[in-house]
């Protein structure tokens, strides 16, 4: 598909963190571990992104997982249907869940394509073995859970930890160009979902029932309140401000959207100034979790 | 009950050996076969396992399901194909590593789920080591919160339990050395250890292996861990010089070389009482 034919757009991006606690707390029928609940606020607040995606009707959701972690290059999934368990290694009693997807395996290659031209080095996931990662799914259930929307997980490539901060996040910078690029050309209507949660420090033990959140807060004060400044960022839409602030809020907060896929999702929207919603804040095991939403159809000259 | 440990050994677990196609890599795959004959010689009951890919956030966990049978594909590398793995468990031992550990006042927690995620490193191991399935294993995460001491405790809580078990233990540190990716596409030719620096450091480190001596690899590893990126900043080794104890006479390095960069030995540690 050539650029002058493109209609594709990114009709909006999504702050969508993946504690597995939110899917264990839901008790969807593909999870065979059962709860009595829990963690709502941010489970009621991913039902408003449910609400605006029903809206936007997108023909895919591209999602960038921290838990798919890769040394050599960008991955992009690019096998037609993806379908088996996963146990989560970190909390495999919380979640155990039987996935399904559709892959946009056009989209995948447009991707390794534009990121290639960016300079970076690409590759496409082509074994239908793969397991996805639960960052991957979580995100993705908890926006979509029927599932009716074909996807694009791609990986996290480890340059932030491994080449350092800026040369990580000039890495991101470039995968978000490219991804936006791909999605003109491909003719879609896109969502984007940065799989990252806020301050990433947190408990060692976990109550017992682990739902009891009587028992659930942030681990620290100082956490909490770099959560809040940087959410205040973006619900102004200050970008530079953001940027300012990324790299000390990373070293203070153990933050995991050091892995990027905060900074690949803005890139791809073009660093807007619009305000970003914030559906809703809540811990889980002392982490800070947001999600947010970044509507581009509301505002003009939004990246298409 | 009295067990015993009767050796341990360090090894890599990086999938490209399943399948080599570098000279470094062929004569780590050689060694690890050597090695599954000196294993084999000393005939112990059980392996017990330690992987650096396995990685715990709640304190330490303990595989105690029966059977482990699947297949495997890494994250990074899953253009070499799924990894099939079967072996079963000595769920036994595990739960007893797991009572020591939590003895010693750390987190743990038992892991008996099926289809679980078996680590790359494990899996690539138990190929060599244990691909008859002729011994069962006990197979411990590697905590990312345990620093040199942690891991000190954590290997002695497992050399306990192993002492305790009535069985001949033999123990297995999966890690690599220097772990500086190339982050290129490379050729099997092309393969080197990435940094001269790394290489230096690594040698020093097996030197100091094959003296025996695991206080000294400690603390060298904890200072290369400043300098170079280290296989979870070398906490396998710590791992292991709480498992062995003072009982090391020397170490024996069947084979040293790269892998995608990073530094990774085939080696044996010869116990005073297995001699």
């Amino acid at each position: 598909m050539s650029e002058s034919v493109s209609a594709g757009k990114i009709v909006a991006g999504f702050l969508a963190p993946h504690p597995p606690h939110l899917v264990y707390g839901e008790n969807p029928p593909q999870n065979r571990v059962k709860s009595q609940g829990g963690w709502e606020g941010l489970r009621w607040a991913y039902e408003k992104c449910r609400e605006s995606i029903s809206r936007l009707k997108p023909d895919v959701i591209l999602v960038h997982s921290p838990h798919w972690t890769t040394i050599v290059g960008h991955h992009f999934a690019a096998v037609p249907s993806l379908k088996g368990r996963s146990v989560d290694p970190i909390f495999p009693h919380l979640f155990q869940y039987d996935f399904s997807m559709k892959v946009d395996t056009e989209l995948a290659q447009l991707c390794a394509e534009e990121g290639r031209r960016e300079g970076l080095l690409t590759k496409l996931m082509t074994n239908p073995d793969f397991r996805v990662d639960y960052g991957t799914i979580v995100s993705l259930h908890m926006l979509n859970p029927k599932w009716d929307i074909p996807v694009l997980p791609i990986s996290a490539n480890n340059s932030p930890y491994f080449s350092g901060w800026e040369k990580g996040q000039e890495q991101m910078e470039k995968l978000g160009r490219a991804t936006a690029r791909a999605i003109a050309k491909s003719g879609r209507r896109a969502v984007l979902a940065a799989s990252n949660t806020l301050s990433h420090l947190h408990f060692s033990e976990e109550p017992q029932p682990p739902e009891d959140m009587s028992r659930e807060h942030i681990q620290t004060m100082a956490q909490y309140q770099w959560d809040m400044r940087i959410i205040e960022l973006l619900r102004n839409g200050d970008m530079a401000g953001l940027k300012k602030v990324l790299p000390q809020f990373i070293n203070e907060a153990f933050a995991e959207v050091r892995s990027g896929a905060l900074m690949w999702m803005l890139s791809a929207l073009g660093y807007p100034d619009t305000k970003a919603k914030l559906h809703g804040y809540g811990t889980v095991i002392g982490t800070g979790n947001a999600v947010m939403e970044w509507d581009m159809t509301a505002q003009e000259g939004a990246r298409v | 009950m009295k067990g015993q440990l009767i050796g341990a050994g360090v090894v890599p677990g990086l999938p490209h050996l399943l399948d080599p196609k570098s000279e470094a890599g062929r004569r780590l795959a050689a060694a690890y076969r050597e090695l599954a004959e000196r294993i084999e010689k000393l005939n112990p009951d059980v392996l017990m396992v330690y992987s650096t890919q396995w990685l715990s956030v709640l304190g330490t966990s303990f595989q105690t399901r029966a059977q482990l049978k699947g297949k495997h594909v890494d994250e990074n590398w899953h253009e070499l194909g799924a990894l099939p793995y079967d072996f079963s468990s000595d769920a036994s031992l595990a739960m007893a590593m797991a009572e020591a550990t939590g003895q010693h006042g750390f987190p743990t927690k038992l892991i008996d789920y099926d289809e679980f995620p078996i680590d790359t490193g494990t899996i690539v191991a138990l190929s060599f080591l244990n691909s008859e399935k002729k011994r069962p294993v006990a197979i411990m995460s590697s905590w990312v919160y345990a620093d040199e001491v942690k891991n000190v405790a954590l290997g002695a809580a497992a050399r306990e339990a192993a002492l305790h078990s009535g069985k001949k233990v033999f123990a297995l540190a999966i890690t690599s050395l220097s772990t500086r990716y190339f982050t290129t596409e490379i050729s099997p030719a092309e393969d080197r250890i990435s940094d001269s620096a790394d290489d230096a450091r690594n040698q020093q480190l097996l030197g100091a292996l094959e003296t025996g001596r695991l206080v000294e690899t400690s603390r060298l590893v904890k200072a290369f861990s400043a300098e170079m990126p280290v296989d979870m900043g070398g906490a396998a080794w710590h791992w292991l010089r709480g498992v062995c104890g003072d009982e090391v006479e020397a170490g024996k390095v069947l084979a040293y070389g790269a892998v995608w960069g990073t530094g990774n030995a085939v080696a044996q540690l010869i116990l005073k009482e297995s001699r």
